[in-house]
């Protein structure tokens, strides 16, 4: 059971963790790609977008990349 | 309502709404120490921040779920709503630390990783008595997290309001688990009755203004009967509708809302497109139609929002009769110009 939770609570971290790396990556250029309305808008609010693009990454990379496949 | 979007969207009226919430969430602390002081001197530092902000957070959950019948109750309930998205996001930055401070106090000073141990330091799933309560705790804070990251409006364009509306009303699962993880945890083990009676109220609060809203929502919702061979519906006299407000109606599966003003009656849909408000419970500001949720505006006559911005609702053609408002429920497409029934002609 420990190791299962274990196992369990690891991959959510590790889930976190590629979440951080693609969120860093989604507010320095994704967001401008998926919604214009991004463009020009300050690092407070990037950061504010940042927990839950850490959440949300498989959905906004979805977005991201079939946005880059229509341009 | 910005063309591009501001990190947090202050006005007077929301600052000095952040201002009394903060203020009162101060007040609260303040009082809790020193309440707890006072009867309970022995308490550490530690256990009096968790159950403080347990308590904070708590209320301040319930006050959020009140707050939305209320408004339907009671126009005078209003000022509430305006800013409701930042006591939700700090309600769970309370809640945060209540979870931080409980995790490290009771499941930090072992071998086993602190999360890991949430979930078995106690694995009696089987018990009502002895169930781990503090993994219901943990999947409602998840909740309250998703909804307080996706809270700014960049979301609600990108989720689709559809999605976001479905993961905000969350709010409603996680509140069954913290009933449960309040009951099952603080309450059982404490052999607290005063907690008992506070929970009780708190649920019967919540529920029955639920169910008040959703009755008087229901008695408002008229479907008048009838038709003039032209397919319009009268729908009330015009002197039932007051100045610069709207009088709703629901007429086959048409959600609308008509506005008296400047002499004239325009009708449009009823339904925000921002967050899906009642826009008939607003009014006319400025010669728009102002959604009483967060602002979002329309013009009467052709349901955009006024350039640069680009929301849209249907409209639909209105008349009047002998002193009566006539409407055809059939919608024209969104933002398509209207001509107002004039009043008196």
């Amino acid at each position: 059971m420990e190791a299962l939770l274990t196992l369990v609570v690891n991959l959510f971290f590790f889930y976190l963790l590629l979440g951080l790396f693609f969120a860093l990556a989604f507010i320095w250029k994704g967001a401008e790609k998926i919604d214009p309305k991004t463009n020009d808008t300050s690092w407070f609010f990037k950061l504010l977008i940042m927990p839950g693009a850490i959440a949300l990454w498989p959905y906004l990379l979805s977005k991201w990349v079939a946005k880059s496949k229509r341009l | 309502m910005s063309v591009n979007y501001a990190p947090i969207l202050w006005n007077r009226q929301k600052k000095r709404y952040d201002r009394i919430m903060l203020g009162l969430i101060t007040l609260y602390l303040i009082l809790f120490a020193a309440f707890q002081l006072l009867f309970r001197p022995e308490i550490s530092p530690e256990t009096l921040i968790i159950r403080a902000t347990a308590t904070l957070a708590f209320l301040m959950l319930h006050l959020i779920l009140m707050i939305g019948p209320l408004c339907r109750l009671d126009r005078r309930f209003l000022p509430l709503l305006y800013n409701r998205r930042h006591l939700g996001v700090t309600m769970f930055l309370i809640a945060l630390v209540h979870a931080a401070f409980s995790i490290i106090q009771f499941h930090a000073l072992g071998d086993v990783n602190p999360l890991v141990s949430v979930f078995t330091s106690n694995i009696n799933y089987q018990s009502i008595s002895q169930f781990p309560f503090q993994v219901l705790g943990f999947f409602a804070l998840l909740i309250l997290f998703l909804m307080a990251a996706t809270s700014h409006d960049f979301w609600l364009d990108n989720l689709s309001p559809r999605i976001w509306k479905s993961l905000h009303m969350m709010v409603y699962f996680a509140y069954a688990l913290l009933v449960m993880h309040v009951l099952l945890g603080v309450l059982q083990q404490e052999g607290y009755p005063a907690g008992f009676i506070f929970l009780g109220i708190g649920m019967v609060a919540v529920s029955s203004l639920h169910l008040a809203a959703a009755i008087k929502g229901k008695r408002q919702e008229e479907r008048p009967e009838g038709t003039t061979a032209d397919t319009f519906v009268p729908v009330c006299r015009v002197d039932e509708i007051l100045e610069n407000r709207a009088k709703v109606v629901i007429i086959r599966q048409e959600n609308i809302a008509i506005f008296k003003y400047d002499g004239k009656l325009s009708a449009i849909n009823n339904v925000c497109k921002h967050q899906n408000g009642p826009l008939g419970e607003g009014k006319i500001v400025d010669g728009c139609i102002t959604c009483p949720w967060h602002g979002y505006q329309y013009l009467p006559e052709n349901g955009q929002s006024p350039p640069p911005f680009t929301e849209k609702v249907a409209t639909y053609d209105v008349k009047v009769m002998d002193g009566k408002v006539y409407v055809n429920p059939k919608p024209y497409p969104e933002g398509t110009t209207r001509p107002a029934a004039v009043i008196g002609v």
